[in-house]
């Protein structure tokens, strides 16, 4: 069967017919009824109103057999169920830094979110570093790209620093908080509806004074534990639906922090951190983390991070959470295999206590750290300084809370001598071949094992485009590797993915990129340095690729993940220059 | 619909669109979650968010599309952590349909999404990687990988 037919088949469809799901729409929105509520069990009532729609419909077109739902291998890492805004303002700015219009105020620790068009800032404080700081009582809206400013009208809640936040889409949710200083804490919260520029109180939540941990999920905002020092930790929780506008207390968690943040993963909360007590003692050797399932409403506990547990700080970029300390140390969680995978060196000055934060673009992690811009793209093994010539220092990252990936990230600067000196947004570097389809060079194997000591041959066979690209590899472990020069070469645009075939355990597919840092060994064959941590395992596996680039030459290696015989954790392209690449020979390594 | 609920021009818009695309997205929601109750569910409630937010959406065919699947997914998700498979059946069907939404069953979700994405709603790799939320990469893959898989169990079923 060509591709030709394929989509013949798939056109089979067209003999249904659609019901009529505008009439529902509108009716959804008259009513209010846009979503039951999620976390209950069995099939929703618009949920049953769509099957008697359709029943009618399918019925009429005349078929002949009875239909049964066919139930997929159910893709446990899914999207949020809320759909999320497909554009915001900021994916409209060119990659790179952009300075964007100065904010009527620049704020510490204040109630934020991300509409995708506007920036909400309510409450927190003009940093001083004396210690003198007063908390707003009132916020505004702030549109970046046109620099309009618009107030909020008055909360119902007094001032306060580092309220919890988010943003469900609709209302920006506050809750708890402090004085600028420290305690007392604040047990109330309220939401503002930026369409309508009104405030509503929440109810009362089972939860006590503090400032939580939190994160929105689609349909619910979890607070838990606390974010900031103090001698008792709570381990509650609370989730409140703003669905029903009800609160319900949830599991308590197995592990104190104190300094920690939290991300959603799809599935879980995940917090991650420290306990600390005044003096920066922790109680754990490392980094430690905890995951909650709010469906089944239980924890578990995280293997100990190999991160410090002074100023550390992680986001989920997609797939993993990635995470990163003030000792430039860095490391991903994988909820897959359940393992931490070393990330290597940050790169920037050592500068204790300077790291700001992170946050996720569109997959990609940004960091900044002592005033440095670091960029770990998702799949990569390492992570790139994008730090702009002329420098930045002192950047604080303005901590957004929001449903949706963002394009960029926002950041404030302050300068030396806490002077805020703009607003910026930064982008990654766009995906050069966006504009074509990726064709995958795909490589049958039926390589033999090597054991240790001996020499091994792996023999492989690649196609690309109908071309075909004879591939042998000699590998001779403690010897200068070989790599015989294919007869026919074939140029591949950088980025390209690699699908290997076979039945052997390390199948992957991986994408062309530089490699960086030294030459180590690992398991039978050499691979970057940065390579030389990874387990061994099912999960995770080293490959490297022989390749010959225009402005180099080297090899290139990969870490991918296995999933059956054929995987894949793709990674995004990562090229110094986004040249094109050369294919020459292959080795896998067995972890 | 009330105007204070959803701006006029933004349902013109959608009305537009549903007219234009909504066979389409249906139909792509049916081959890639194999289930027509939820794809309409799920076009409904990504129509129905879309006339909420109003002006606000910059890109109405992007944002219905991606709304739809994540919804789609979301549900499937749910459906699947609350046991919910194993459904009574529901409607009827034409063999052949049911043929071919047996074939994309066995897929992987996501290469069952990206294919149907690729080939039946003719979107690039690059607007299939929009909706999906993830990567071109990727997506090539999973799209590689699923025609692969598809070509040898439609022969294999059109052979019995």
């Amino acid at each position: 069967m060509r591709m030709r037919e394929l989509r013949e088949q798939l056109r089979r469809v067209d003999e249904l017919r659609m019901p009529d799901v505008w009439s529902e729409a509108r009716r959804r929105v008259v009513s209010s009824g846009l979503r039951e509520d999620p976390l209950r069990d069995g099939p929703s009532s618009v949920r049953r109103g769509a099957a008697a729609l359709v029943a009618l419909v399918v019925f009429a077109a005349g078929g002949t057999l009875l239909w049964r739902a066919i139930q997929p291998a159910p893709d446990l890492r899914g999207p949020s169920p809320s759909p999320e805004p497909a554009t915001d303002a900021l994916s409209e700015l060119a990659p790179g830094w952009t300075q964007l219009a100065p904010p009527p105020d620049y704020r510490c620790c204040a109630g934020t979110a991300w509409t995708g068009s506007e920036l909400l800032v309510w409450s927190g404080y003009t940093y001083t570093g004396y210690s003198n700081e007063v908390a707003k009582r009132d916020g505004f809206r702030f549109d970046p790209i046109s620099g309009r400013t618009t107030p909020m009208a008055l909360s119902p809640l007094g001032p306060r620093s580092a309220p919890a936040s988010a943003w469900t889409g609709r209302e920006l949710l506050v809750w708890g908080g402090q004085d600028p200083g420290g305690p007392p804490y604040y047990d109330d919260g309220a939401a503002y509806d930026p369409a309508t520029d009104t405030w509503r109180l929440l109810p009362p939540s089972p939860l006590s004074a503090r400032v939580p941990l939190s994160v929105w999920t689609g349909f619910e905002w979890i607070l838990w534990g606390t974010a900031v020092r103090r001698d008792d930790r709570p381990l509650d929780g609370a989730a409140y639906d703003p669905a029903n506008n009800t609160w319900r207390s949830i599991a308590p968690g197995p592990i104190e922090l104190t300094d920690a943040t939290a991300t959603w993963t799809g599935t879980e909360m995940i917090v991650f951190g420290a306990a600390l007590h005044g003096g920066n003692q922790p109680e754990s050797p490392t980094a430690i983390a905890a995951a909650y399932d709010p469906r089944a409403d239980t924890w578990r506990t995280l293997p100990p991070s190999p991160l410090d547990t002074n100023s550390n700080t992680a986001v989920w970029n997609g797939s993993e959470l990635v995470a990163l300390d003030y000792n430039h140390a860095s490391a991903a969680y994988d909820p897959r295999t359940d393992m931490w995978l070393d990330l290597g060196r940050v790169p920037g000055d050592d500068c204790e206590g300077g790291l700001s934060g992170s946050v996720a673009i569109d997959g990609d992690v940004l960091a900044i750290d002592c005033g440095e811009g670091l960029l770990f793209r998702k799949g990569s093994d390492g992570w790139v300084d994008v730090t702009p010539a002329d420098g930045i220092f002192g950047f604080a990252f303005l901590p957004l809370a929001t449903t949706q990936p963002m394009s960029a990230a926002l950041a404030f600067g302050i300068g030396a001598d806490f002077d805020p000196f703009g607003l910026v947004a930064y982008r990654p570097p766009s995906d050069d071949r966006a504009d074509e389809d990726i064709e995958p060079v795909v490589i049958e194997s039926t390589r033999p094992r090597v054991e240790p000591g001996t020499q091994g041959s792996s023999s492989f066979h690649a196609s690309y485009r109908g071309m075909t690209i004879p591939l042998d590899a000699i590998e001779t472990p403690g010897a200068e590797l070989e790599y015989p020069v294919t007869e026919s070469p074939v140029a591949l645009p950088a980025g390209t993915p690699i699908v290997i075939q076979g039945r052997f355990r390390n199948a992957a597919i991986f994408e062309l990129r530089h490699a960086r840092g030294t030459y180590v060994e690992h398991g039978s064959c050499i691979v970057p340095g940065a390579l030389d941590r990874i387990s061994a395992g099912d999960g995770l596996s080293a490959f490297f690729i022989y390749a010959e680039w225009a402005d180099a030459s080297a090899g290139v290696a990969f870490r991918a993940r296995v999933e059956g015989s054929s995987v894949v954790t793709p990674s995004p392209e990562v090229t110094q220059s986004g040249i094109d690449a050369t294919l020459f020979g292959l080795v896998i390594c067995d972890g | 619909v009330q105007d204070s609920v959803v701006d006029a021009r933004n349902e013109g818009d959608l009305e537009q669109l549903y007219r234009a695309d909504g066979e389409r997205l249906w139909r792509s929601l049916v081959l890639s979650f194999g289930d027509p109750e939820l794809a309409a569910d799920a076009m409904a409630e990504a129509f129905a968010q879309a006339l909420r937010r109003g002006a606000a959406i910059r890109d109405l065919q992007s944002w219905v599309w991606k709304a739809a699947y994540r919804i789609a997914a979301g549900e499937k998700h749910r459906e699947a952590r609350v046991r919910v498979s194993g459904r009574e059946p529901t409607v009827e069907m034409q063999e052949s349909i049911v043929d071919l939404l047996r074939a994309l069953g066995r897929l992987t979700p996501k290469q069952r999404a990206s294919v149907v994405l690729a080939d039946y709603a003719g979107y690039s790799h690059r607007e299939v990687a929009a909706v999906l939320g993830t990567s071109v990469a990727t997506v090539a893959v999973h799209v590689h990988n699923a025609r692969r898989q598809m070509r040898g169990m439609l022969e294999v079923d059109e052979d019995a």
